[in-house]
């Protein structure tokens, strides 16, 4: 009963996560929050939300490999555990559910 | 084609954040931060990318920070606010240029230098404790010692330099051209000593009283 649900800042990481598959680590979320929302976020804020979920168990990260470009430094490539996914899905059906029979008219909001 | 610059040491900004990140964080941050500039530069040649990068260095500074430096962000903090303090109280009194008068400063500093160097205190390790991180708890102690000294020589020094103004106030009361002069040597070797024992000699003697109880 007590479900905790994410914030939108989470489920925006996370989605963005699954659609990066394979290739989802800080410059790639970030490139994907900037291009698809317009949202430019700082590399510390993604990191923090990034290291929460983690911690949360929604999310495993893995050390990659290192490139010329990156000053030899790794990637940490992140991904969605089942947990994850089950989290952002009970997100998604709370929001539609509230949703459900909210109207717009003529601009406005309306209920029923 | 504009090549991409590749870089591969830390500029300023890269090495500021770097020392503020998690041990866990340090190398995949800088690496992306490095990635990304290094696609800016490319694409975007008017020089964007560099400020870019400050940005994204002081704002994540901003969120880590305060969370692992967060002693030193503060005590730096409080410095700029003691600074700021006294400036603005000088500018709005008449300017900076009343508050220096070199009598004072040389009573302030020579009574505690000497002071320190009577007791056998060695300023040496005073100052190699205040600046380097890896230190024994023998040296912490003396230098802690040290720095206590140093506080109350320059308290005692104010106190010195307000008796030997009044003093001069006393034997030049005819003349009122050295009136001024006492009295100003008199007032602001107070003002020296109090800021150095409170604005300087404390926060570093507190700092070493948490090196040396952790």
């Amino acid at each position: 009963l007590n479900e905790k649900f994410l914030g939108e800042f989470e489920q925006m990481v996370l989605l963005s996560i699954i659609r990066l598959g394979s290739n989802a680590y800080g410059t790639t979320i970030r490139q994907v929050l900037a291009e698809t929302i317009r949202r430019d976020v700082s590399i510390g804020a993604l990191y923090t939300t990034l290291e929460r979920l983690e911690r949360k168990g929604f999310l495993v990260g893995e050390l990659g490999e290192a490139s010329r470009e990156r000053g030899g430094r790794a990637k940490k490539y992140f991904s969605l555990t089942g947990e994850g996914e089950q989290s952002l899905k009970r997100s998604r059906d709370a929001m539609n559910k509230l949703w459900q029979g909210v109207h717009i008219r003529s601009g406005v909001l309306n209920y029923g | 084609m504009v090549k991409p610059i590749i870089q591969t040491e830390l500029n300023f900004p890269l090495r500021l954040l770097r020392w503020s990140l998690p041990d866990e964080l340090r190398e995949c941050v800088c690496g992306d931060l490095l990635e990304e500039h290094g696609e800016r530069t490319k694409n975007e040649p008017n020089g964007n990318a560099g400020y870019w990068l400050w940005s994204q260095c002081l704002r994540t500074f901003m969120v880590f920070g305060f969370k692992t430096k967060r002693g030193f962000v503060m005590r730096i903090l409080g410095f700029i606010i003691i600074f700021f303090v006294i400036w603005f109280v000088s500018v709005l009194t008449g300017g900076m240029q009343n508050y220096i008068n070199i009598p004072s400063f040389i009573v302030v500093l020579g009574f505690t230098f000497g002071g320190l160097l009577a007791t056998g205190v060695s300023q040496k390790n005073m100052w190699r404790v205040a600046l380097s991180r890896e230190v024994d708890n023998v040296l912490l102690n003396d230098a802690l010692q040290a720095w206590i000294s140093a506080r109350h020589y320059l308290l005692a020094s104010g106190f010195v330099g307000t008796i030997l103004g009044i003093v001069s106030i006393l034997a030049n009361m005819d003349d009122p051209k050295m009136l001024g002069a006492a009295l100003s040597v008199a007032l602001l070797t107070a003002l020296y000593g109090v800021f150095l024992a409170y604005g300087v000699c404390m926060p570093i003697q507190k700092n070493i009283e948490q090196k040396l109880m952790s």
